[in-house]
Parts: C-alpha cells; structure tokens; sequence
C-alpha cells in the first residue's frame, strides 16, 4: 500500500490504514521528537499527540503532497502547543555518548549535546525539524504557521545562539585546562 | 583542534552530522500503537471533562433523586419529559423541521445569479417569527408547571444535564437558524454590506449553558455576536466625531489557501450631558421565578436607577397578564423613594403579556419625551421573552412602540435572563427593530457590572444611528470573499444609501468586529508589504444629535506573508479569528459545512489547538479563559455528533 493510498483509506475511517502509515512513520517521528525534547516520555506525548492531530485532520490531506511533511507539521504543532502546557519541559537532550569520553569526535558530539541543550525550545526545535527532519523553510513556514521571512530569522537566530554557547565552552574548556 | 563553526553552513553541517549521530539508536517503543489506538479517537482533554460531567451529576443529579422525595423526582422527570420532547410530538415536528433548512447546501461559490437568492434586506420574516413563537407556547406550561412543583434545588438552573442525550438541550429554548452566508466570486459580486452590531447575547448564552452543563444549540450561534463580544483593543479615533476604522490580513488556520480578513470599527468616547428620559418595562409573570431571574432583573433595575443622574427621569411599570398599575411609577427623579420601592417589588406572578407592558411603557416614554424634548428616551425592556399572552411575534408587539419621531426615537433596549424556556428570537428582534440593542444576563453581578455608572453612561450616550458598512473588495487582488456571521445584518447593496430604522445604533465608545475568509489570487499570496490593498469598507450612519448622514472610507490593506500563529499576529487577532470560525463552522451542525459533522469536529480540534497556542499572551484573561471551556464543550458535542467513521467493511 502507497503513501496516498493510505490516507485515501484513512479518509474513510480505515484505522489499519492509518496503523500502517504509523508504523512506517513512527521511528522517525519518534527520533525527532526526542532530538526535540531530549526526554523519553515528552517525546512519546509528542508523537502520540501528533499522530491522533493528524488522524483527525486526515481530511485535510491535500492529494499529491509527501506524507513526512504532512506528518511533521503536526509534530512541530505539537511540540508548540507541549511547550505552552508545560514550560518547564526543556530538559537536556540525553544520548549515547558519555561526558567524558576521550574520543575526538565524541567529544564533540558531547559538545554539541550540552550547547543545544542551551537553547530555547523554541530553538532546538525548529534546528531539529530543519536540519534533521529536512523540512524545508516554505515546509517549515507552513507547520509554524509564520511567514518564510520569520523562520529564516528564527532559524538564524538559533544558530547564533549554537554558536554562541559552543564558543562559550570552548573558552570556559580552555579556562579549565589552563587551571 | 576545535572545530569551525563561523559559518551558518558550517554550523548546519556540524548539525546534521550530530542528528545523524545520535538519531539510529533511537526506536519508537513497540507499544505505540497499541497505546495511540485506544485514544484515536478521543478529543483531547475529554477524559477530564467527562469526568468532571460525571462528578457533577453524581454530585446533584442523584442525591436529588434518592433524597428529595416524590416531588422533586417527579419535577426532575417532568423536565426531562419535556426536554426530550416526549408526549409533544408537535415540537418534535417543528424542530425537524428547522433542520431541514439547514441542509441547503451554503460554502460554495456561487454566481451572482445565486446570490441574489439569499434573502437581503432582512433575512428574517414575519411568518418564520411567528411559527418559532408557536412552536415557545407548545412547550412552554410543561416547564413552567415543573418549576413550580420542584424545591429550587430541583429546579435551579444549576441543575446538571440528565443523563439522557436529549435532555442536554436547554428545555423549551426558542431559537432561529439563520444560513450561513455564501462564499462569493469577487468576480461576480465584489460588494458586501452590512449593518454593524454591538450585542453579545448569543456568546453570554452559550458560555452560560456550558456552565451549567448544557449543550450550546447551533441554532443559537450568532457568530457577530460572539466576535464582538470580545475586546480587541482598537486604537481610539483621532476625531471625536468619527470612527477609527482598521484592518488586518492574517493567513486562515483551517484553510491553506485562504485568509481571514478583519475589519474594526472603534466608536469614539463622546462625553454627553443630554439628559435621559428612562421607562423600565419589568415582565413580573410566572416564569420569571424560574432559576434567579427576578433577582437579576431586579438588581439590573436597581443598578440602572443607581447609575442615572440628578438630570435624568425614571418610570417603572410591571407587567403579567396585565399591566399591575399598583406598581406603576411616572417619570420621577432616580433617587424618589416610589422609584427604588417599585422596583423592589418585583416579584414573579401570573402569564406573560409583553405587549401590555410595552403599550404602558411607550405612553409613559412619550409623554416624557413631549415634556423633556431635549431628552434622550430609552424604553428598557427586562424579560425572559416568554410572551404567551396576546401577541407572541416581535413584530405585532413592535405594533405598539413604532416609533415616527425619526429626530429623537424612543430606543428600546432588552434584556435577557434565564437559561431554559427562553425566547432568544423574540427579545433580539424586539431591540433590532427597535433602535435598541439586546443584552444577556445570567448573574445578579453581572447585572451590576453591565449598568454600572461608567458603562451606563457610554452605552446610554448614542454616537450612531443606522450604522452600516460595504466593503468592495478589489477583484484583481480578492478572488473569493465570505462573511463570517451576520447573517441577519447583511442587506442588499442597494440599502446602503438609504438611512434605514434596523440599523444598528451604536452607543459612544462602541467597537464592532468583522471577519471575512478570502482567497487571495496567487499573485498576492506571501506578499510581504505591508500595504496590500484589498479593497475598500465605507461606514455611514446617521448622527443622533442633529439627524445629519455622515460618511467615512478607509482602504483595507493587510500583509498576506502573516502566519496565523506568528509572533508578529495580534493575539487578540488570532483570538478573535479562533472565535469566529469556531461559532461559524459550530452554528452549521448537525449537517455541517464543507467536510459535514465530521469536519466540524475537526475543525474545533485544531482551534483548539490554536487557542491553547495563546495562553501565554492571553491566558490571564477571564475571556480567555471562558472561551476555552466553550469551545471546549463545543468539540465535545461536534465529537459526540460526529467521530470519525469506523471501516465499514466494504471495498470501495
């Protein structure tokens, strides 16, 4: 079964159909939304959320459009409307690498971790939704219901604040191996 | 060697390698169906409600039954007997009956040809009046007889919504279903006229009914009036005269190729030491014992003589089945003791004849207005609408308060109370057609807030008469056009150069809201300036002073790059587009618009959505507030109608 044979039988209430678009789906809406949230369970909330939004506005579908977007576009509403509910929810973004690990490119990775855990939600989202789940600026402008001129801006925003924090460890790292 | 992150690209780079990184380890846990497929198909926050619901009923509905006695049982049943429409077929007929013209197919474009179909001048007729104040009296003595056997704490208003899904109609509640405007080819019809509104009765209802646990009937659903039932905080206007009239463009929520488009109107605040000539018209018959409505009547009427002036004159007269002329005062200064001692003898008895107390009421209004001629003259009009006695249309009662004196018109105000065996129609007619407007109250404080001296003041200074708008939509920019709501204020393009009695007064300081849903051609589409010009809205209205026209014209200009959940969008914009697509698409159940029930529902999912996006600018507002929980109960309801469709089984 297609894509769009899928939420053509979804559109007629054929929930195995729509079981089948999760399952090819949920992975990567789950991997995103833990990039987005750094948190186990957020992220469960997220893609739970986000898949009964889109099976509700199944009929909204436009024929001819890639399923992923589609599918994003709710999670990223979701991730706005998780943050409204629950401000407190930026945690730091756990992963496989350990703090101190001395490989190279670990390390590295460690960095990145800590520095995007600096950021705003708003900020690691829309990073993880661009440079992650490629949802493109005009794709993205449509999810976050803003212009394409504010998500570039929000996008380069974000990564100035990255840069900003990663540079700030860098120094703070330099400070420390100096002491 | 620390990596180079000084470009934006690199930056990116650097990113995606570390998504890549990070991302395979990760798998969805293998419960995730099996958990989402249990809540497919449950509107968020549902659980909770429903609990709530239940609770409540617990609470109040069965402890009546198992302690309150044979009486209180047998009442409560009464209610619900007649609440489900049992033993009255005739109302079931009636009601099936204003059904059926809903299923007139509206929301798709039409030719002009079409257009000229929809009823202009005034939607409403006198006959269709006439069959819904019938169709009161059929089901009202029932309801009244329950009342009138049940303790209050059967019979209070509070009480929950009996188990039956029947029952969650408010019982014996008379309203009309106006059809949706169409959506109109720009290239066919680029004109829409209008008079303006400032009444807010249908929302106080609904929220009211939410409160208590009723469903809110489509059919009650005016979406003006639940637009401007809000405060968007337009800018005053520069002249003291005129209007500040503004618009915005704003990308549509539920729709991608669309937008909504919204026009406001800002009445200036005018200081005004014209005296005032007031007549309180007070329905004193049985029904008004019902739940507190003498209380909210009485304080309504006693916060208004609070507020009134040295300058200023006020008569009350009582009505059941008669005028009860005992009670009856003649114009007198606010602060004369006969004044507060008839209102404070209000008390609920007999049948309703509103007529007679309007007849009193607009003899006693004119002989003022003949004594005091520099006076403004406001007939006040406190009821539940339910007139059984004599004439039960507004027109044949309006009979008696036609009013010829177009230089200083008696203005009638009504005001509503109570939440079951309530005519909505009649008391919204009455003000409309009689230079007036129409306002709800559901609590004593609110009665006091409405007429405090400061509102008082603005709302009995009249800044306009006959207001009405046309907005031209330009054709190369504006493909498709509808209006949201309104459907008993659009008028034919051709009355707008006519000073015309039904439309709207407007009050100093009054604002008035409207949304249109457009479709932009694809030239226009994401273009950032902020001038985009649209078209052109011109307001005119009679200034009540001098009985001069006056006239204003602004462009509508707007920027149609705006997301509709962007930072740079007004909340109060984003709050009052939620609200009025939320009333427009909620007013077209049980059929439905476009999707049908089913896409309704969807529709009050994801401006739910939208709502819950704005608690953090607008979450400390009461209006927020209230308005979630309404629209909270509307999803409900639309979900209950209409959930998504189970597989049938079938191939296609």
């Amino acid at each position: 079964m297609t894509d769009e044979q899928a939420v053509l039988r979804c559109q007629d209430g054929d929930r195995e159909a729509f079981h089948h678009l999760v399952e090819r789906y949920q992975d990567l809406l789950y991997r995103t939304a833990m990039l987005m949230t750094g948190s186990r369970a957020l992220a469960e909330e997220l893609v739970q959320g986000a898949l009964r939004s889109a099976w509700r506005g199944i009929h909204g579908f436009q024929h001819g459009c890639p399923v992923k977007p589609w599918l994003m576009r709710y999670l990223a509403r979701e991730g706005v409307s998780q943050r409204r509910r629950r401000p407190a929810a930026g945690v730091v973004p756990s992963g496989p690498g350990q703090p101190d690990d001395p490989d190279e490119a670990q390390h590295e990775r460690q960095e990145m971790r800590q520095a995007l855990a600096g950021l705003d939600a708003d900020q690691r989202h829309i990073l993880v939704l661009h440079y992650f789940a490629d949802l493109t600026v005009p794709q993205l402008a449509k999810a976050l219901d803003a212009g394409e001129d504010a998500v570039n801006t929000r996008l380069s925003r974000a990564l100035g604040h990255l840069r900003e924090r990663l540079e700030a460890q860098g120094a703070q790292e330099v400070a420390n191996d100096g002491s | 060697m620390a990596p180079n992150y000084s470009t934006d690209e690199s930056l990116g780079d650097a990113l995606r390698e570390y998504f890549a990184a990070e991302a395979p380890s990760l798998r969805a846990p293998s419960n995730l169906w099996d958990s989402l497929e249990g809540r497919l198909e449950e509107p968020r926050r549902m659980p909770r409600l429903r609990r709530k619901v239940l609770a409540a009923a617990s609470r109040y509905w069965f402890p009546t039954l198992a302690t309150g006695g044979a009486v209180a049982a047998g009442a409560v049943l009464a209610v619900w007997a007649t609440t489900a429409n049992l033993g009255e077929p005739q109302v079931v007929e009636k009601i099936v009956t204003q059904e059926v013209i809903k299923e007139v197919p509206v929301e798709t474009v039409v030719t002009r040809e079409v257009i000229k179909e929809v009823p202009v001048e005034t939607v409403v007729t006198k006959e269709v009046i006439k069959e819904v104040a019938v169709e009161k009296i059929v089901a009202r003595p029932r309801t009244e007889e329950a009342a009138m056997m049940a303790p209050p704490s059967a019979t209070a208003a509070a009480t929950p919504a009996p188990p039956a899904p029947a029952a969650a109609r408010p019982p014996a509640t008379t309203f009309q279903d106006n059809r949706r405007q169409p959506v109109v080819a720009t290239a066919d019809d680029a004109v829409s006229t209008f008079s303006l509104d400032t009444d807010r009765t249908s929302y106080q209802l609904a929220l009211n009914w939410a409160r208590q646990g009723y469903d809110i009937e489509p059919d009650s659903v005016r979406a003006e009036e639940w637009i401007n039932a809000f405060n968007y905080q337009y800018a005053q206007p520069a002249d003291a005269w005129g209007f500040a009239i503004t618009s915005d463009v704003v990308a549509h929520p539920l729709d991608e190729r669309k937008h909504l488009a919204r026009i406001g109107f800002q009445a200036a605040e005018v200081p005004d030491d014209r005296p005032l000539n007031v007549t309180l018209v007070l329905d004193a018959s049985g029904s008004m014992r019902d739940g507190n409505r003498v209380d909210i009547a009485r304080a309504a009427a006693e916060t208004i003589r609070q507020s009134l002036r040295p300058q200023d004159r006020v008569a009350v007269v009582h009505f059941t089945t008669e005028v009860i002329h005992d009670l009856t005062v003649n114009h007198r200064p606010p602060d004369d003791s006969a004044v507060w001692r008839s209102i404070r003898r209000l008390e609920p008895h007999g049948s309703t004849n509103v007529q007679a107390g309007l007849n009193l009421g607009v003899r006693l209004a004119n002989q003022a207005r003949l004594e005091r001629p520099s006076a403004y003259n406001y007939v006040i009009l406190m009821s539940d609408g339910v007139a059984n006695v004599d004439a039960t249309n507004p027109f044949a009662i309006l009979e008696s308060a036609y009013d010829r004196n177009a230089g200083n018109p008696l203005r009638l105000i009504t005001v509503g109370v109570g939440i079951t065996n309530y005519n909505d129609v009649l008391l919204e007619q009455l003000a409309q057609h009689g230079n007036g407007w129409y306002r709800y109250l559901d609590t004593t404080d609110q009665a006091q807030r409405t007429f405090s001296r400061a509102n008082w003041l603005a709302l009995s200074t009249p800044f306009a008469d006959q207001t009405r708008a046309q907005v031209t939509w330009d054709p190369d920019v504006v493909k498709s056009w509808r209006i949201i709501g309104y459907e008993n204020r659009v008028t034919s393009d051709a009355s707008f150069a006519e000073d015309r009695k039904e439309f709207a007064e407007l009050p100093s300081g009054a604002a008035t809201t409207v949304f249109y849903e457009i479709e932009l051609h694809d030239r226009h589409r994401g273009r950032s300036a902020q001038d985009l010009k649209l078209g052109r809205v011109e307001l005119r209205w009679v200034v009540p002073e001098t009985g001069q026209s006056r006239s204003q014209q602004v462009e509508v200009t707007g920027r149609s790059n705006l997301g509709f959940g962007s930072y740079e969008a007004d909340p109060l914009l984003r709050l009052g587009g939620i609200v009025a697509l939320a009333a427009d698409r909620y007013s077209s159940l049980p059929r439905g618009a476009d999707y049908g029930a089913a896409g309704v529902s969807t529709d009050l999912a994801i401006l739910q959505e939208e709502l819950r996006a704005l608690a953090g600018p607008l979450g400390g507002l009461d209006a927020y507030r209230d308005f979630s929980f309404v629209l909270e109960r509307m999803a409900e309801r639309a979900y209950t109608q209409a959930p998504p469709r189970s597989p049938s089984g079938y191939s296609r």
